[in-house]
């Protein structure tokens, strides 16, 4: 059931209560443990105050349409754990600001969903909860960090939710799963509310089951906010007026060296995706984009280096856990050993990448290489309007195979993290199987050209 | 990227202020290892004569310096493990205060 379908619906007579009751069957003992928090009668209260709004003629563009939000998106009274021990009964005292739009255009807001740690992984199992499996295969991860964004959208129980894109969050377990999903330009969505990981990369993105509903949420939700600093100070433009406008005219760039990189069976889902961006009037070329293959090490350099950085406010005094030491300090140690073993690893490494004597050659060193992997994005869009490249190398992998390599596990990012380097815009569309499991394309624009790439997922969703 | 020396090592999780036990310790630190020796394209890259990015922030606007509504001093304390007298309440930094 489409955003659009339940709007019908609705328009049709339906209540918004009913069609919750509705999602929260479908629902059920959520099998695949896509929430971590999922309060029936909270929902159901604001179903009716919905269907309220609505009787008194208020107009709601999403007309209670639920919307999943990932669990590190602040929420007013509900807990936002973030996946973390350290914030298991914290009760957020706000609204992030794409909350507070949510609510505004009427979305039912359906649960908080599973992530990694504080953001922190590819696959989802490094929540303190216990992991999310993938509805096309429960044997399967689902990808991460957002992976219970990704799964209760592959598992029909909503249309849409949200998910926050570091290094490929959204992209990433998009393409696992087998739903649609766009991580914006960085600077398009207010960040505010959306606890910090790493601030430079951070971006909040949609989930769809359709292309429709990926922009009827993000036409609610993208647009300057002076709660962000930084916020681009310029109006969205519309993705829902784009729907129907194609690809004709428009210059594709196929990254063949990351088709090179990828399982041969994903890279040929991707040329078939190729194909069906030219039959649509696209023409194809073939690029290269120089530095690609430093994106990965200043990714692992840069982003756990702000994760230290913004992590240190979880310190027993703020949010959430304490445990008790001798002293200050011990306070501090002691608390903060209750942080899972992902994000021990990235806090630690990321004050390496930032202590004396070391952070010239680390920090510094790859925040010039992300100048270079920035630059060669520029140089590459003066000749095409979007990239096309695999969103993952490979399909799916299952649950357990990489916990215990995180060289392996950091690997599944290879093609999402260049364009959060840069700040591009960046999707995921599912473009084809392998052995049952989905396979994603991803689209890279240019800045603040979001909506050429609803124009090209759409394509492909055709 | 040099692997991490005992020393590095060591000082590195009490900048962290991270508590680790015996057995975590071994595993974290070999984990690192295997990621800094993961990462050292990075080293090599042609990099030297570029500035660094550290943001990539665009069309952005500071708003006027001028106070608005904030959060609530009592929610903000809300979620906090110890409050009193519009307080955030911390062990002593010296070591065991009087009181507590």
């Amino acid at each position: 059931m489409t955003i659009a379908e339940h709007i019908a619906a609705v328009a049709g007579g339906a209540s918004v209560r009913e069609r919750a009751e509705a999602a929260l069957d479908r629902v059920g003992d959520d099998p695949h443990r896509a929430f971590l928090s999922l309060d029936r009668d909270w929902i159901l209260a604001d179903a009716e105050q919905l269907d309220a709004r609505l009787a008194a003629g208020e107009s709601l563009p999403l007309a209670g349409a639920p919307i999943a939000i990932k669990d590190n998106l602040c929420q007013r009274g509900t807990r936002t754990t973030c996946g973390s021990r350290l914030l298991e009964d914290w009760v957020a005292p706000y609204d992030a600001t794409v909350v507070e739009r949510l609510r505004a255009a009427g979305a039912l807001l359906f649960g908080k969903t599973n992530l990694d740690e504080f953001a922190m992984g590819s696959s989802t199992e490094n929540s303190a909860f216990g992991p999310t499996s993938n509805p096309r295969d429960p044997s399967r991860v689902p990808g991460g960090s957002s992976g219970g964004s990704a799964a209760t959208v592959a598992a029909g129980h909503v249309a849409a939710s949200l998910g926050s894109d570091t290094g490929g969050s959204v992209r990433q377990p998009a393409a696992y799963c087998g739903v649609h999903a766009l991580k914006p330009t960085y600077g398009r969505v207010s960040r505010r509310g959306l606890v910090a990981f790493a601030s430079s990369l951070d971006q909040v993105g949609p989930f769809g089951a359709t292309v429709a509903d990926i922009a009827q949420v993000y036409d609610v939700i993208a647009g300057p906010d002076a709660g962000d600093a930084t916020s681009a100070d310029q109006p969205a433009p519309s993705a829902m007026e784009v729907l129907g406008a194609g690809v004709a005219g428009l210059r594709i760039g196929v990254v063949r060296s990351c088709l090179e990189q990828a399982d041969a069976p994903v890279a040929a889902a991707v040329e078939g995706a190729a194909e069906r961006l030219e039959s649509a009037g696209a023409t194809l070329v073939d690029v290269g984009v120089e530095h690609l293959d430093l994106a990965l090490s200043a990714y692992y350099l840069i982003a756990p280096a702000e994760a230290a950085s913004n992590l240190s406010r979880f310190d027993g005094a703020r949010y959430g856990l304490r445990v008790e030491g001798r002293d200050l300090a011990e306070t501090y140690r002691a608390t903060r050993a209750r942080f899972g073993r992902e994000v021990i690893r990235r806090i630690v490494l990321g004050t390496y990448a930032l202590s004396e004597g070391y952070a010239d050659e680390a920090y510094v060193r790859a925040s010039r290489a992300r100048t270079a992997i920035c630059r060669a994005f520029d140089s590459v869009f003066e000749g095409v309007d979007l990239l096309l490249l695999p969103t993952a190398p490979t399909v799916a992998f299952a649950l357990g195979e990489k916990t215990d390599d995180p060289v392996a596990m950091y690997a599944a990012d290879v093609f999402t993290v260049p364009a959060s380097l840069a700040g591009l815009p960046a999707s995921s569309s599912p473009v084809g199987e392998v052995d049952g499991l989905p396979v994603g394309a991803q689209l890279i624009g240019r800045r603040f050209e979001d909506t050429t790439l609803v124009r090209a997922m759409e394509v492909l969703s055709s | 990227m040099d692997a991490i020396d005992d020393a590095t090592f060591e000082r590195m999780l009490d900048l962290a202020a991270v508590a680790v036990s015996d057995d975590e310790r071994e595993s974290l630190r070999r984990d690192l290892g295997r990621v800094l020796e993961s990462i050292t394209a990075i080293a090599d890259a042609p990099v030297d004569d570029l500035p660094p990015t550290y943001g990539v922030s665009t069309g952005t606007r500071t708003r006027a310096d001028e106070p608005v509504p904030s959060l609530d001093r009592a929610e903000a304390l809300a979620g906090a493990p110890q409050s009193a007298d519009d307080h955030f309440v911390m062990p002593s930094a010296m070591g065991r205060s009087k009181d507590s």
